[in-house]
């Protein structure tokens, strides 16, 4: 019994060992081996630009496609302006008709000179009916009112030149013909506006009217008058002189005013509301429906924004039909297929 | 005293000078122990209640608001200087950080037992030290210290027919709840989320700056001119001493909107004139939607250790209180859009009445085994003193009662009760005996001779099992987080017990069984009828085997090597699924989609979900708040489901319904889970999916190449599911890039334009206006209109020092440019993480052959690495640990039972049970779905002491009929102890198995998911144990034994 159950011990000793041993082994290496070889399938990527999503998806995020609008563009832009004191207009028009009183009596008195002059050389020539010292003292007075018409003509010419500096041609022609325009201006039935542009805008023509936007409110058309001449200091942009009706102080010298002014000729196009719109690497994007399931990402030009969005020229045809609501989710999809882990981002912290 | 009675302490020790003590003072212990029980239930009312025990390590949150800074800049400014000055600080174990848009937050862990709050006064020493080093007016803050399930309460406030905007009900949420809910014991942060707070704001119409010839400068003078208030002193006369209080600041928006900005032209300019004053949200962070319906949620968060139930009625009576006042203002308040006493009650409440039905019936079975009622009492006695003793010295240790722990304590009832059985079983017999005999002798002495004839080995195999739990007791990470304490309570029930039964069962058994001679008389002379029955049947069965050995030995055999066999096809899991009444569903859309898109998203998500007819609510949190830890873009959102109390079966359901809802949204990746599972999982990696793949490396463009193609290549692993990269690329940034000769033609100071920049599209504070008691800032930010296109921020008019107005565009190019949402790190080094879940496979597995894939195919450079984390690491780690610790418990297990039994030969005989037990558990785990978490290892190391006591116990006994009692050994002798240990075993058995049977079968409801697979484990194993320990153990003794009586030597000895 003895020499048997040693046997029988110590197999079953070594038998609970390795089993021991093996259990150990297994729970710690888990099902490595019948895992090995399971298999790495590929990862299919779309192509390109484009995305499906199935109309239940579709439906559940709210995708939602509209046909373009489509439509005839203005693009404007704001200049800051203010209204100008007639004071200076008016005091140069006062300036000039004293030059030109000036020149008028310099004539008168030359005229008087000449005849005069004429007259007593007439009588000196005729025995000396007048003395020769008589003569002299016509030909001085002659000479001086010569002198003194010069003066006055060249007063005349520095009083336009002052203007024409100050306000320009379309101005002085205003003074100098006292035109009704001028008239208004002088009783503040109309005011003038100088229009400044931003510095970095420019316009493809001068628009004849614009619509100003006075402080109080509201809009009041102005017409054009002429270029200015100098612009405003603190805009640094090309200037405009408009006259607008002053509509009983609604638009008093001093007062600050922005005016949308047509920067360039009208365009057709398609107005591409802000919600359809992407942005993914320094581009703005639409995803066009193409079909019942798949959406095309097209990039959007945003050379022409517009409020709420842009105004795009050359890239849509009549009856495209865009997202304007799930655009993201689109591009998340997109990415979520692209990368496997579009999404991302926890945000825990945890 | 007799010598013969020296003789008898001498022999028995301190053990039996205990006892003897314990009977002669019965009537103190009894007392003591009344006594004992009274404050025991007294602790109970005290006791801290939690759903899990403390599972993460200390950490401390440092969140930086840098408002206007994108990721990079967050991450080179703020978190860098700040991941400087905190590392080097002793104990921690792990700084992660993420720097987002406007955030960064670094969190410091420390290593376990680590004391928290020594841990935060080092992190503020640290973070005071950075004083100038950040830029001007960031100022990084330690988030309020709380658990790691801090949440335990979500409330929410909507509007009826939304008269109040989101914006009021901020406020109202602000100044009348929040303070309120703070007030409430153990509060430590109440965060708002859905509206940014009121604000006076000055949005400043860029038109209107150049028509003016104003700059944003002199509007954020005006501002703060207009709202500045100073203390004005006092007139100290001789009397008396006169305050004087100076007002006249602008505190509304009308009068804001008066305030002179400038005089020009003889008029004067005011804020009303460049700027709309109005009251409007500070830039939001974040948005919410409550049932689909604009709302304020209020996420209360409990302090450090705070008890979750207590601060949860706390709040309730303070959300009552708030009630009526909300709804006379129109507000509909959501009390609880997430509450986690609801899981906690009804957790406890499961593992309570598991333990209560579990003590039921096995006061049933006592009864049965004994069929006496004394006796019965006896033993019944012996639980509610050890598990309350148990959960005394809990209570003292400052542990919570959680469902661990008390699943600790319905693990040790077997025990508990085996202890007082074998006692009293004993002194019952000997009683018994005593009385049939010739010459009886004492009561006294027989109940103390019996107490501390089995006493010895009842101490050895207590200690054993002690020493079986070391593994548990010193596991590592979550998991020794989640089971030491399981194995704490166990322990000290256990240790409880034995005390106990040294003092409380011999007093009693004395005091009921022996005290009188009519007591004795009631003593039957035969054994109790069931077990009478059993003993019969088991005779004849063992004498049927041991016609049979070899036979019965190889299906022994047999029935072990199929249980090895079946180990590899076990699936491992860490933790199973819990159970809760909620769902955390976290939606992300690509980076960079908008709060309008992702609230869009959001209305649309829960009226689907709400037509679930088993979702209570839904209350979606787009993006963050500022006081929220979540460094979450407005990207992403996480919804808060309540759901109608759900079975197993029918959550499981109803979590695929609704994973199915959310997938079908186009561009979302999504994951749902309930709110412990995902708490579990981020302080295991800082992530939900249990695989995070982390590839370290300096340069952000390598690592975001790698991270693709790494995503790409897990994608394409069998079993990979939301497949994620956690700081994804392509989030969009505006790249403003300032013109250097531009600036310098135009006369312009690079760090104005940047000021402006700031001002215009994140805000300055210029001030604040009071309302009552109520604060509000005052801030100049751009018009709502010019701040929502890249064109606005192109035409952005800066005024140069020579009064002339520039745009922006003139002074910089403006580039949209993919860009990072998140910078993450890990210890101060830039990281990548891939997450991803595994589905329909093995979670080990599959990390062994990504690792294998992503080896093989990812070329890093030099100073790139990869390493894996999550569930997977974590489990691995328990693992190792527990073989690791398994093996050096075993070692003191051996050398514990080599001092208990006289031959090796007998040891390895107790030791050859294991296997036995072994069967069993993985019989019951292959039928319970063939998976293995840590619990079911956890209950085999449970099952392994139970066994390993069991087995102690016949083979002690078996010598101590032969050395003892002087039996020759043989067949009779070895019919005879285990028949005699047929009752104690029989008991301990069914006790411990329906003690736990509640417990295993209703492992699907709250509360007991961790420990219903343990207790499974512990039914099967104990099953098979018995079988074999009652069937074979006396074959396999009979012949491989070594019982032999005292030889002379030892005799002297």
């Amino acid at each position: 019994m003895r020499p048997r159950s040693k046997r029988f011990f110590a197999v079953s000793f070594i038998f609970i060992f390795i089993l021991a041993v093996l259990a150990v082994f297994f729970l710690l290496s888990g099902e490595k081996k019948k895992e090995e070889d399971g298999g790495i399938t590929k990862n299919t990527l779309p192509p390109g630009y484009t995305v499906t999503v199935s109309v239940e998806s579709q439906n559940a995020g709210g995708i939602m496609a509209e046909t373009l609008k489509p439509g005839l563009y203005q693009n404007r832009v704001t200049a800051y302006g203010e209204v100008l004191s007639p004071e200076g207009l008016v005091s140069s028009y006062k300036n000039y008709i004293s030059a030109r009183s000036l020149v008028d009596k310099a004539g008168a008195q030359l005229k008087a000179s000449e005849k005069e002059y004429a007259r007593l050389k007439v009588l000196n020539a005729d025995a000396k009916n007048v003395s020769d010292r008589q003569l002299q003292a016509a030909a001085a007075r002659l000479a001086s009112d010569e002198a003194d018409e010069a003066g006055a003509l060249g007063a005349l010419r520095s009083a336009k030149n002052v203007i024409g500096i100050n306000w320009g041609t379309t101005l002085l022609k205003w003074v100098l013909g006292y035109t009704a325009s001028l008239q208004r201006v002088i009783e503040v039935k109309d005011a003038l506006v100088q229009l400044t542009l931003p510095s970095a805008s420019s316009l493809t023509g001068i628009p004849a009217q614009v619509w100003i936007e006075p402080p109080s409110g509201g809009l009041v058309p102005a017409r054009f008058v002429s270029r200015a001449i100098s612009t405003a200091p603190n805009i640094q942009g090309i200037s405009f002189i408009y006259v607008a009706p002053a509509l009983s102080g609604r638009l008093v010298p001093g007062m600050n005013v922005t005016a949308q002014m047509p920067s360039a000729g009208a365009q057709n196009g398609f107005f591409v509301p802000a919600s359809a719109v992407v942005w993914l690497q320094d581009r703005a994007w639409v995803y066009v429906k193409e079909s019942r399931t798949g959406f095309s990402r097209v990039e959007l030009p945003t050379t022409t924004p517009v409020s709420n969005g842009y105004f795009a020229t050359g890239v849509f045809s009549a009856g495209d039909r865009i997202v304007i609501k799930g655009a993201q989710a689109l591009l998340s999809a997109e990415s979520t297929l692209k990368s496997a882990g579009g999404g991302g981002g926890e945000g825990d912290d945890d | 005293m007799s010598p013969e009675k020296d003789h008898q302490d001498i022999h028995h020790g301190i053990l039996g000078t205990i006892v003897r003590f314990a009977l002669r003072r019965r009537g103190v212990i009894i007392a003591l122990a009344a006594l004992f029980l009274g404050y025991s239930v007294f602790s109970l009312t005290k006791a801290r209640y939690d759903v899990f025990p403390e599972f993460a390590p200390p950490q401390v949150k440092i969140h930086t608001e840098a408002p206007g800074f994108s990721p990079s800049q967050a991450e080179q400014l703020i978190t860098r200087p700040i991941e400087t000055a905190v590392s080097g600080v002793g104990g921690v174990s792990t700084v992660m950080s993420k720097s987002i848009e406007g955030l960064s937050v670094v969190k410091v862990m420390f290593k376990s037992g680590t004391n928290v709050y020594l841990a935060r006064q080092k992190i503020s020493e640290r973070l005071s030290t950075l004083t100038g080093q950040l830029p001007k007016g960031i100022t990084p803050g330690m988030t309020p210290l709380t658990s790691s399930t801090g949440n335990v309460l979500t409330i929410g406030l909507t509007s009826k027919k939304q008269k109040l905007s989101t914006m009021q009900l901020r406020t109202v949420a602000n100044w009348t709840v929040r303070p309120r809910l703070l007030a409430v014991a153990g509060v430590s942060k109440v965060a708002i989320f859905g509206s940014q707070d009121k604000e006076l704001q000055v949005q400043v119409a860029p038109n209107r700056l150049i028509r003016y010839g104003l700059s944003m400068e002199d509007v954020i003078s005006a501002g703060k001119k207009a709202t500045g208030l100073e203390g004005a002193g006092f007139i100290d006369g001789a009397n008396q001493r006169i305050t004087i209080r100076s007002q006249g600041q602008s505190l509304t928006a009308k009068e804001m909107a008066q305030a002179v900005v400038a005089y020009k032209n003889g008029a004067n300019i005011t804020l009303g004139d460049v700027a709309h004053v109005t009251e409007a949200p500070a830039p939001q962070l974040g948005g919410t939607l409550i049932n689909g319906k604009p709302g304020i949620l209020l996420v209360v968060d409990a302090q450090y250790g705070a008890n979750t139930l207590e601060v949860t009625r706390g709040l309730d009576k303070a959300v009552a209180e708030l009630g009526p006042a909300l709804k006379a203002q129109g507000i509909t308040l959501h009390p609880s859009l997430f509450r986690a006493a609801d899981f906690i009650r009804s957790a406890l409440h499961n593992v309570n009445s598991a333990l209560i039905i579990g003590a039921l019936l096995v006061i049933a079975v006592l009864f049965l085994f004994l069929f006496n009622l004394r006796t019965a009492a006896i033993s019944c006695a012996a639980i509610p003193l050890s598990l309350l003793g148990s959960v005394t010295i809990m209570e003292r240790l400052g542990m919570s009662l959680n469902t661990m722990t008390i699943g600790g304590l319905a693990i040790a009832i077997g025990e508990v009760v085996d202890d007082a059985v074998i006692d009293m079983e004993n002194i019952f017999r000997r009683l018994r005996e005593n009385r049939l005999a010739d010459k009886p002798r004492p009561t006294l002495r027989v109940v103390y001779e019996a107490s501390v004839e089995v006493r010895s080995a009842v101490v050895y195999a207590t200690f054993a099992v002690v020493l079986v739990f070391i593994p548990v007791l010193t596991m590592g990470g979550i998991a020794g987080s989640f089971f030491a304490p399981l194995g704490l309570s166990y322990v000290f029930a256990i240790m409880s017990s034995l005390l106990v039964a040294l003092t409380v069962t011999p007093a009693l058994s004395f005091a009921m069984l022996g005290g009188e001679k009519e007591k004795t008389k009631k003593l039957k002379e035969e054994d109790p009828p069931f077990v009478r029955w059993t003993r019969k049947h088991y005779s004849r069965a063992i004498h049927a085997v041991e016609r049979r050995p070899k036979a019965v030995l190889a299906a022994a055999a047999l029935l072990i090597a199929a249980t090895i066999a079946i180990i590899p096809f076990l699936k491992g899991k860490f933790l199973p699924e819990l159970i809760e009444g909620n769902f955390i569903v976290h939606v992300s859309e690509a980076p960079g989609t908008s709060l309008r898109e992702n609230l869009r998203t959001g209305r649309i998500l829960a009226r689907k979900l709400l037509a679930l007819p088993y979702v209570v609510s839904v209350a979606q949190r787009a993006g963050r708040s500022e006081e929220g830890e979540e460094a979450r873009g407005t990207n992403a959102s996480e919804y808060d489901l309540t759901l109608k109390p759900l079975d197993k079966a029918k959550f499981d359901k109803a979590k695929k319904q609704i994973e199915g809802i959310v997938k079908k949204f186009p561009g979302i990746t999504s994951s749902v889970d309930t709110f412990l599972s995902e708490r579990i999982g981020e302080t295991i990696s800082g992530y939900r999916a249990p695989v995070a793949v982390n590839i370290y490396g300096n340069d952000l463009d390598m690592l975001d190449q790698k991270a693709a193609q790494a995503a790409a290549l897990l994608s394409g692993i069998r079993g990979a599911a939301d497949v994620r990269l956690q700081a994804p690329p392509n989030a969009p940034e505006l790249l403003v890039s300032l013109n250097k000769p531009g600036l310098a033609r135009w006369g312009f100071e690079p760090a104005q334009v940047l000021d402006d920049i700031h001002t215009a599209f994140a805000g300055k504070t210029v001030g604040q206006v009071f309302e009552g008691d109520r604060v509000f800032n005052v801030s100049v930010i751009l018009d709502p209109k010019s701040r929502r296109s890249i064109a606005g921020l192109g035409n952005l008019p800066l005024k140069n020092p020579a009064g002339a107005y520039i745009s922006l565009s003139q002074l910089a190019s403006l580039h949209e440019m993919p860009s990072r949402f998140v910078i993450l790190h890990q210890d101060a080094r830039r990281v990548q993480t891939i997450t991803c879940r595994v589905q329909s496979r093995n979670l080990s597995s599959f990390v062994a052959q990504a690792k294998k894939v992503l080896s093989s195919q990812i070329k890093l450079p030099p100073g790139s690495y990869i390493d894996f984390a999550g569930a997977a690491q974590e489990q691995a780690r328990a693992r190792r640990d527990l073989f690791m610790h398994s093996a050096i418990a075993a070692i003191g297990i051996i050398i514990l039972l080599s001092i208990v039994t006289v031959s090796y030969r007998n040891l390895l005989l107790i030791l050859l049970n294991l296997p036995f037990a072994l069967s069993g558990g993985i019989f019951v785990a292959l039928a319970a779905g063939g998976s293995l978490s840590i619990g079911s290892l956890v209950g085999f190391v449970t099952l392994f002491g139970i066994t390993l006591r069991n087995s102690v116990m016949l083979i002690s006994h078996y010598e101590h009929l032969v050395r003892e009692e002087g039996m020759n050994w043989g067949l009779q002798t070895a019919v005879r102890g285990a028949s005699e240990r047929l009752a104690p075993i029989l008991m301990t058995a069914s006790v411990t198995a329906l003690g736990l049977l509640p417990l295993a079968l209703g492992s699907g409801s709250p509360g007991r998911e961790i420990e219903g697979p343990m207790a499974q484990i512990i039914l099967g194993g104990l099953v098979t144990s018995t079988l074999l320990n009652l069937l074979v153990m006396p074959t396999l003794a009979l012949r491989f034994g070594r019982f032999e009586k005292r030889s002379p030597e030892e005799e002297a000895l």
